[in-house]
């Protein structure tokens, strides 16, 4: 206690000061020498026992015969392109140009003449010679040229796009992002184009450098976002980044709650959604989960199907979605809250039944809730952890412990299986996989409420969590916007998913720089006179 | 005191509306009732809104006068800095007082109503967790936690009068002003003073992101309040005539019980309290920020939030000592709280528009 | 026991807050709060006790009872 408040006080009084950041962490600023072996040197210094690094040397057939020498990694390399298009040509068929002993520029030359390939970075620096090679392009070295050759020669095995894992459509493409930054890139792409839709690309991750890349659609995003976004990125300083999950938890407003309020997505159509409504996408290399930001808790509920299907169902299904919300969240403390204080809220005939099942079970109704929630959140945990075929056995188990022996042997009443059966399957009708974890975080302090308070209890657990809900942001954004702070033309598309031709324009909050979508008076009407002549017979 | 922080005027409409009809509409109908018998409504219909109309008036006359500051700030400015100081200081005395009050009716309602067994102090102590919680987030979160359960209170309430107009008969409004105009003045004495808290706007104006509007804003709340006190008042007298309302202690709550949908929906005083409990805890927010930030305006402190706790414990403090029992709680409502709270709802503001009007400061700012 | 509790909510409540305003170096801040806080936990303690509170009720019914009485004299 009293050291943690020196500690504080000494925070106060002594000045913060600038940490000066290891640049490169030790690796040297060397510049790319015309010695050729000088250049080798260092590189097979710094990939000293890197097994899966080759080093190749030849003769160009250039004049008399230059030197050449190219790196790259065993695996991350389309093999055949190199020896096609890199080896075979230098050595070979450049022997039938002109030898140009007196090119002035010959590093120049070398790119724009004889390397035949489509992307070529010139570089003076060592250090960025040694990231090309670990980012998997080829780089090469001539001898008495002080410039190295990035060709990007990247390939390699990668999984194929298939459908997403977590959010599934009836209706809709079936394409998920794949693991690789390129692939997603073209998703999205394939779906915007357009030249306004803009991708910036920077290394995080001292050790792992994992390209992170943020898109969004200029004139349509809200710059300060796009600024703000970039800015919380630059400050992360980690050792290294393998999901996008690290990103999430370094870029988000509120650190400390339940909510997310960055928005993990698999598909594509969803990030070119949201980028269409000016929300601002980031892209992690190495995982499919792409980060969609700004986010509402609304946008948490919104499937991308919704806008798929006919309004009319859509709508449907969101209602169902809020119905299910409120399930997931509410019915096993009021279960507790009404079954232990409020028993005369019921209808007589329901209340004889709840007593009837609960005549022998042991423990008082809260006991009872968080013995069977847990055992459930127990059991999803085995589900998604075992291997497939293990985890059909863990269902069946569970539905005969939960279901069955745990009724018969008097531990449970039967409407308390219900109960958690129907906050089970609301939690996982919830679209976002993410956002149903905060629903099922908060049921068990309102539970705890609801067994202390009774409805009460509820209803002040609930005012708290809607000031909470009210109190966050994301990148300033309310985060229960359109609701309140209310946007009248933004509720076309919350409770009820309004017909395509009727949304005329973006979300407020963040598509407000152009938010004209569409042209008005859109709405089909049947033509005057039918197509195909005469009818009506 | 963050001055950045912006609502709108329907936010702030909302808030008020809020703040003044939820405990309203459940002391109003019967201590009118006791005053004006049948024509309670009419007290409430014409007297509040006439004094809620002018409170609305001089407050926003003053508040435009210094639309980026509250009434702790500029009071000084112009009567002098003792004289300003006490003024903030009175009106810090009576937000925190009022509140306390506020506390105290929800915790006996809720104990009266809901769980007799339950010590008062624990529902005092949670509501005014949860109030602290809001006021430590900001005028913003509160109106839009308010923004967001406005709808379901005007939803519920209209339920329950929905649902009691087969029970309404008009002739327990007959004769109308059978002992004349006076009673229902007097009458219209407590609803007024209810009405008149609508001063809150004295702190709020600086927090509006189109101070010229608050004038129509102040005013279209004082219609609305009185719409709903007095659709509530006339439906309780309707329906359980004078005589019974006058001895109900929550003549709503008996509304609700009333209620009965084909003999499956019945108890439906549950969503009456359910409501009231959301709405309390904004009343009861709102007049918390206002006791604070006037209290960190009183002492000169950029951030109000460290003081939310401490004045928080005062509330709760009082909130159990001010008075022994429902009883006295009432009898104070019904005849010494009408002019305490007309004495900070018109006379001081009225007093200081007065000095403002006199001392000209080259007219209104723009 | 009571008295115990009421002395660890507001070491909670002291804990949460002062530090945030050291680290800030909001004086001011830390003056007001700990002067109110003082007092505030004066009074639970007194509550507690079981000591009488001052009460502002009897100050406002002493002013404004008669007012009141006025008002009724008049209209009745």
């Amino acid at each position: 206690m009293f050291k943690k408040w020196k500690k504080i006080i000494k925070k106060a009084f002594v000045k913060p000061h600038n940490e000066s950041q290891a640049i490169g962490r030790g690796e040297s600023k060397e510049t790319v020498s015309t010695d050729l072996d000088k250049n080798m040197r260092h590189l097979k210094a710094v990939f000293d026992r890197c097994t899966d690094i080759i080093f190749r040397e030849f003769e160009a057939a250039i004049g008399g015969g230059v030197k050449i020498a190219m790196v790259y990694i065993d695996g991350l390399v389309n093999k055949e392109m190199l020896t096609e298009d890199l080896v075979k040509t230098l050595m070979y068929d450049v022997a039938s140009l002109n030898s140009s002993a007196s090119v002035s520029d010959p590093a120049g030359y070398l790119s724009r003449r004889i390397i035949a390939f489509t992307e070529v970075k010139l570089q003076d620096n060592l250090l960025d010679a040694v990231n090309s090679v670990l980012s998997g392009e080829t780089v090469l070295f001539v001898d008495g040229v002080s410039k190295a050759f990035a060709l990007s020669t990247q390939d390699w095995v990668q999984r194929a796009v298939t459908e997403p894992a977590t959010e599934n459509v009836v209706r809709g493409p079936r394409e998920g992002f794949t693991e690789n930054l390129q692939t997603n890139y073209t998703l999205i792409r394939r779906r915007i184009k357009s030249s306004r839709l803009k991708f910036e690309t920077m290394k995080i991750g001292a050790i792992t450098k994992t390209a992170v890349s943020i898109g969004y659609l200029e004139g349509i995003v809200n710059n300060k976002i796009v600024d703000e976004v970039r800015n919380r990125l630059q400050r992360i300083d980690i050792d290294g980044i393998l999901e996008s999950g690290y990103i999430e938890e370094y870029i988000e407003d509120a650190p400390m709650t339940v909510f997310p309020t960055v928005q993990a997505t698999e598909r594509p159509d969803k990030v070119a959604g949201g980028l269409l409504e000016g929300q601002v996408v980031i892209l992690v290399d190495t995982t499919p989960f792409a980060l969609l930001v700004p986010v509402t808790f609304p946008q948490l509920l919104q499937a991308s199907e919704d806008y798929y299907l006919r309004w009319p169902f859509a709508s449907f299904i969101r209602f169902i979605r809020f119905v299910t919300l409120n399930i997931a969240l509410l019915a096993p403390p009021l279960y507790i809250a009404i079954t232990t204080y409020h028993q005369e809220m019921l209808p007589t005939p329901l209340l004889i039944s709840i007593a009837a099942a609960r005549e022998g079970v042991p423990f008082p109704a809260f006991v009872e809730a968080m013995l069977m929630e847990t055992t459930f959140e127990v059991l999803r945990e085995a589900g998604v952890r075992l291997p497939k075929a293990v985890g059909q056995a863990v269902s069946i188990v569970g539905a005969l412990v939960i279901g069955d022996a745990a009724v018969s042997a008097g531990l449970v009443s039967p409407a308390m299986v219900i109960i958690v059966a129907l906050t089970a399957i609301s939690s996982f009708s919830l679209p976002s996989y993410f956002g149903a974890f905060s629903l099922r975080i908060l049921r068990f302090p309102l539970m705890a409420l609801a067994a202390a308070l009774g409805l009460f209890g509820v209803m002040a657990g609930l005012l708290a969590l809607l000031i909470h809900l009210c109190s966050l942001r994301s990148f300033g954004v309310p985060y229960i916007s359109p609701l309140a702070p209310t946007s009248w033309r933004d509720l076309k598309d919350m409770f009820f998913r309004m017909p395509w031709w009727s949304m005329f324009t973006r979300p407020r909050m963040t598509g407000s720089k152009e938010p004209a979508r569409q042209d008005y008076m859109q709405k089909p009407r049947p033509p005057r006179r039918r197509p195909g002549g005469g009818s009506g017979k | 005191m963050k001055k950045d922080e912006k609502v709108s005027s329907i936010q702030m409409l909302f808030l008020l509306v809020t703040t003044v009809t939820v405990t309203g509409f459940l002391f109003v109908p019967s201590i009118t009732a006791k005053f004006a018998s049948r024509d309670g409504w009419i007290s409430v219909a014409v007297g509040g809104t006439l004094f809620g109309i002018i409170v609305a008036l001089v407050c926003t006359k003053l508040g435009l006068y210094y639309p980026d500051k509250s009434v702790v700030e500029y009071a000084p400015e112009l009567v002098g800095r003792f004289g300003g100081k006490l003024i903030g200081l009175l009106y810090i005395f009576f937000f925190m007082h009022t509140n306390a009050i506020i506390v105290r009716e929800f915790g006996d309602f809720l104990v009266t109503a809901f769980l007799p067994e339950t010590p008062l102090l624990v529902f005092n102590s949670i509501v005014v967790l949860v109030a602290a919680y809001a006021v430590y987030n900001g005028m913003e979160v509160l109106c839009r936690m308010n923004q967001f359960l406005f709808p379901l209170f005007i939803a519920a309430f209209s339920f329950i009068v929905f649902l009691l107009t087969e029970n309404i008969s008009f002739d327990n409004f007959l004769p109308l002003m059978e002992n004349g105009v006076k009673p229902v003045i007097w009458g219209s004495m407590v609803p007024g003073a209810w009405r008149g808290e609508i001063l809150l706007m004295l702190m709020f104006l600086p927090f509006l992101n189109q101070p010229r509007e608050a004038g129509k804003t102040l005013i279209t709340a004082v219609f609305v309040i009185g719409f709903f006190l007095t659709l509530t008042a006339a439906t309780s007298i309707a329906v359980f005539g004078p005589l019974l309302t006058q001895n109900m202690v929550f003549p709503v709550l008996e509304l609700a019980r009333y209620v009965s949908l084909g003999h499956f929906l019945e108890r439906l005083e549950a969503v009456v309290i359910i409501v009231w409990v959301a709405g309390v805890a904004v009343k009861v927010a709102a007049f918390y920020l206002a006791a604070v930030l006037g209290t960190a305006q009183w002492l000169n402190i950029k951030d109000y939030r460290p003081l939310v706790y401490p004045v928080g414990i005062f509330i709760l403090l009082y909130s159990a000592a001010l008075f022994e029992n429902s009883r006295e709680l009432v009898d104070f409502l019904a005849t010494v709280f009408a002019p305490y709270a007309y004495f900070f709802e018109l006379i001081i503001p009225l007093g200081l528009l007065a000095v403002a009007l006199i001392r000209k400061r080259g007219g209104q700012k723009q | 026991m009571l008295i115990l509790i009421l002395m660890m909510v507001f070491m909670g409540i002291i804990a949460l807050e002062a530090p945030v305003m050291v680290k800030n170096r909001q004086w001011r801040e830390l003056a007001a709060f700990g002067v109110l806080m003082l007092g505030a936990m004066a009074l639970t303690f007194a509550q507690a006790l079981g000591l009488p509170l001052p009460n502002p009720t009897m100050g406002i019914e002493m002013i404004f009872g008669p007012v009141s009485d006025m008002i009724k004299n008049v209209l009745s």
